[in-house]
């Protein structure tokens, strides 16, 4: 059997998954303080074992972050931070405003997604992607970042030069320089800055063939990869929409979809499922066919 | 006969004398290690890193040994199994006490907060290892010389 992405969590948590015995790769851990802990896999979503106090929940979230709040905190403003493995772990709090800034002050609740490679999930779309830029949507959960990781990894082996620019350190999962997830060969990893400057300064610095990144949010974000595409740089992106439809709803990406991508691949649940795929021609998105 | 027998006692009293001083000494030279590790810690932490990676990046020796037993326990038992060992035995309640309160928030406070800790140990350690030096040295001068005394006292007893 496989190894278990979640051994590498730290012991507290580890404890209690090995009592669990879950059956199936996990993608996502929750804990609420007061609450059993639930786990949720391609098929199972169950809640289990002894309820989570206050405490533990804040020695769970103590470990995660290594011990070290202060590397975390603009991260924890934002509601998230990610561990060293590039699990990505979701908070939810009290939050106030210390100096101006706003500030989780307590913890509640975590989220804990389980990242993991999956060799071979770009396969169906690979082909078509290798000289288009694409852009990945779905609703939270349903496996972008796994998709995104896996393209990067068969692009760089085809020979391309791929950058990636991992704002939330989960893509590659860089520990002391060396990605702890296969990337490729041929790939160089920026992480923690946001798209706006992080963009340009990969276009001109890396001279990258291919640049991806992860979860498109707003306007600037938007500009930034306009900008790379105008540069010549082949752009593989995602971002948070149920379809290609409610993709072109969000203002931020009309532009990109109408400019610049050429490519959509809609992901559903169960994770890893492309669902449909979609390409432009003569400046009209046609449906390509499920995979 | 007697004449060989009184530089002997001076001298074997004398390095009696010495090596209790020497107590002294080692602990104005923990202080001043710990000084100097903690600085180099603070330089880290103030570039964002986490603590694991940034007590290895120091290369301070003391450092690295915590950094090993972080987890499963956390910092602070990891300094606590360090400060365990016999040479943290020099060390008096008040150097101990501003070296447990250190350690035992490391890691749990937001950047400027833990930088502020950071300053006021520091401050604490270095006031510390001042009064350490200097009273090593008096010591260390005191000892040996009421051993010499009491070396030719016992010369001069036995003549």
């Amino acid at each position: 059997m496989e190894r278990p992405a979640w051994e590498t969590l730290p012991q507290p948590l580890r404890e209690r998954l090995l009592a669990e015995k879950p059956e199936e790769q996990l993608y996502e851990i929750r804990l609420r303080a007061g609450r059993r802990m639930q786990l949720k896999g391609r098929t199972q979503d169950k809640v289990c074992g002894a309820p989570v106090s206050s405490v533990q929940l804040m020695q769970i979230a103590s470990a995660l972050m290594e011990y070290s709040l202060y590397a975390w905190e603009d991260e924890l403003s934002r509601g998230y931070f990610t561990t060293q493995d590039g699990f990505r772990v979701g908070v939810a709090g009290r939050y106030r405003m210390i100096d101006g800034e706003q500030r989780l002050i307590d913890i509640h609740s975590m989220c804990i997604r389980i990242a993991r490679e999956m060799r071979g999930s770009a396969d169906a779309i690979i082909d078509r992607v290798r000289k288009r830029s694409c852009l990945i949507v779905s609703p939270p959960g349903c496996g972008k970042t796994t998709l995104l990781r896996d393209i990067a990894r068969q692009l760089a082996e085809a020979g391309q030069t791929v950058a990636i620019l991992d704002e939330r350190c989960e893509i590659a999962a860089v520990r002391q320089g060396i990605s702890t997830m296969d990337v490729g060969e041929r790939t160089d990893v920026v992480e923690g800055v946001g798209k706006p400057v992080g963009l340009p300064m990969i276009v001109r610095s890396l001279a990258p063939q291919v640049l991806i990144t992860d979860e498109l949010g707003g306007d600037a974000d938007a500009a930034a990869v306009l900008d790379a595409l105008r540069c010549g740089v082949q752009v593989i992106a995602s971002a948070h929409a149920a379809s290609l439809d409610d993709a072109m709803a969000r203002h931020s990406l009309r532009s990109l979809l109408q400019h610049g991508f050429d490519m959509v691949a809609e992901l559903c649940l169960p994770p890893g499922t492309i669902r449909m795929v979609h390409m432009k021609e003569n400046g009209v998105w046609r449906e390509a066919g499920e995979t | 006969m007697k004449l060989l027998f009184v530089p002997i006692a001076m001298a074997a009293l004398g390095l009696a004398g010495a090596s209790l001083g020497h107590a002294y000494r080692q602990r104005a030279r923990l202080l001043a290690q710990l000084v100097r590790e903690i600085s180099r810690l603070k330089e880290q932490i103030r570039l964002g890193y986490p603590l694991a990676a940034a007590m290895r990046q120091t290369r301070q020796p003391l450092l690295q040994e915590i950094e090993k037993n972080i987890a499963p326990q956390g910092i602070y038992a990891a300094w606590q199994q360090a400060a365990s060992a016999e040479r943290f035995a020099v060390l008096e309640e008040s150097e101990r006490q501003v070296l447990d309160r250190f350690w035992r928030e490391l890691g749990l406070l937001d950047k400027h907060s833990q930088i502020n800790r950071f300053e006021e140990a520091l401050s604490s350690l270095k006031t510390l290892r001042d009064e350490a030096t200097q009273k090593a040295a008096q010591q260390s001068r005191l000892y040996g010389a009421l051993g010499i005394l009491a070396g030719l006292s016992v010369g001069i007893l036995l003549w």
